[in-house]
């Protein structure tokens, strides 16, 4: 498989025989270029116009991702939101950032983890993508393999979820509250996910509540250290 | 808003060309990508980072340009998401990578492959009426 950043996509790390995996997959979305904060590279600096061109195009290097891997990272399962027929995609963003929702379609990812890496390594942007494991049984295991796969089969709002960004301050300790879907029927808080979120719909603890990324992302990173030096 | 040869060398002049040549389709366990654009294999969609559902009208197209006008010879290859919808009343292009000049029947092939596809997913659900058949 090759990402479209027309990199290979990475081999799945999953040997026959070696205990069943489950990983969280993360990058942040950009906010340093070779260390130096974007608020601080000056208008006109090429680096700035770099981002500016992701901006819609590839928001996702903007906002950040995050994803669940069975196979060892061979495919990462991601919900992103779905916009209706005939949306231009900077309308269904500026939505988003208005606090509606959309219909959540779980889909294969790995291309998007893999953009966030080049740009990492090849434009020294802070969107590396980290990687915790999580210990699961074998039966464990293949329910949730399953329960990913039978979400990605299925039309976005089939599996009942649906996206949208979670409030910056939680309500009542609720971080999605209910709100009407693009139809106009109400949507329950509790059937709200972001990316950060949704590996809790399919019931993997979250390293951090809220979803917001700039409180998420430590929390995985602390997680993956922590993991490293044992 | 429609990529045309004006907007490709804005673009250019600010992004590295390279990072965004097609060299082939590629493929994930859903979809399948042309540059950046990916095509879901069964439903009437198609990903530029989101997801997007598919217009009766949808459909990539190519866009040569030459190096008088952008700084280099190629060929874009655009995907006009839609001519008006309800939610825009003007045209709306995603560009989905360049191709060299040289490749440019193999870029044709590739958008052939890919509008058909689209055209199927369309008419797979019911979103496109089919052709009546020829008696």
């Amino acid at each position: 498989m090759l990402s479209p950043s027309g990199k290979p996509a990475k081999a799945g790390s999953v040997e026959e025989g070696s205990p069943p995996q489950l990983e969280l997959f993360g990058f942040r979305g950009v906010r340093e270029v070779d260390g130096v904060s974007v608020k601080d590279i000056p208008e006109g600096d090429p680096r700035r116009a770099e981002i500016d061109k992701v901006r819609v195009s590839h928001h996702l290097l903007i906002a950040g991702h995050v994803g669940v891997s069975v196979d060892g990272g061979s495919t990462i399962f991601g919900l992103t939101p779905e916009f209706p027929a005939g949306m231009p995609l900077h309308a269904g963003i500026d939505a988003l950032y208005q606090g509606a929702c959309f219909p959540g379609r779980v889909a294969d990812d790995k291309p998007i983890f893999d953009m966030a890496d080049q740009y990492h390594r090849e434009h020294g942007w802070n969107t590396n993508v980290v990687s915790v494991k999580r210990p699961i049984e074998t039966d464990a295991h293949a329910d949730l393999k399953q329960r990913l796969e039978g979400m990605a089969g299925q039309a976005p709002g089939a599996h009942g979820v649906y996206y949208s960004f979670p409030l910056k301050n939680a309500v009542d300790g609720q971080w999605f509250t209910d709100k009407p879907g693009p139809d106009g029927k109400m949507v329950k808080g509790e059937n709200l996910a972001n990316c950060a979120t949704f590996p809790a719909q399919v019931g993997i603890e979250l390293p951090e509540a809220s979803g917001n990324l700039r409180f998420y992302m430590p929390a995985l990173e602390a997680e993956a250290t922590q993991q490293a030096s044992t | 808003m429609i990529i045309d040869t004006s907007k490709l060398a804005a673009f250019f002049a600010e992004e590295p060309a390279a990072a965004f040549v097609i060299e082939g389709i590629r493929e994930t366990e859903d979809s399948r990508y042309l540059g950046q654009v990916g095509l879901h294999k069964r439903d009437p969609v198609f990903r530029f980072a989101y997801w997007m559902g598919l217009c009766p009208d949808t459909h990539f197209r190519l866009e040569p340009f030459s190096a008088e006008e952008v700084g280099f010879d190629g060929i874009a290859v655009v995907l006009h998401q839609f001519t008006a919808s309800k939610y825009q009343d003007s045209p709306e292009e995603l560009l989905a990578g360049w191709v060299p000049s040289g490749m440019a029947e193999r870029a044709g092939e590739w958008v052939e492959q890919f509008n058909a596809d689209i055209r199927r997913r369309l008419l797979d659900s019911g979103q496109m009426p089919a052709q009546p058949s020829s008696v």
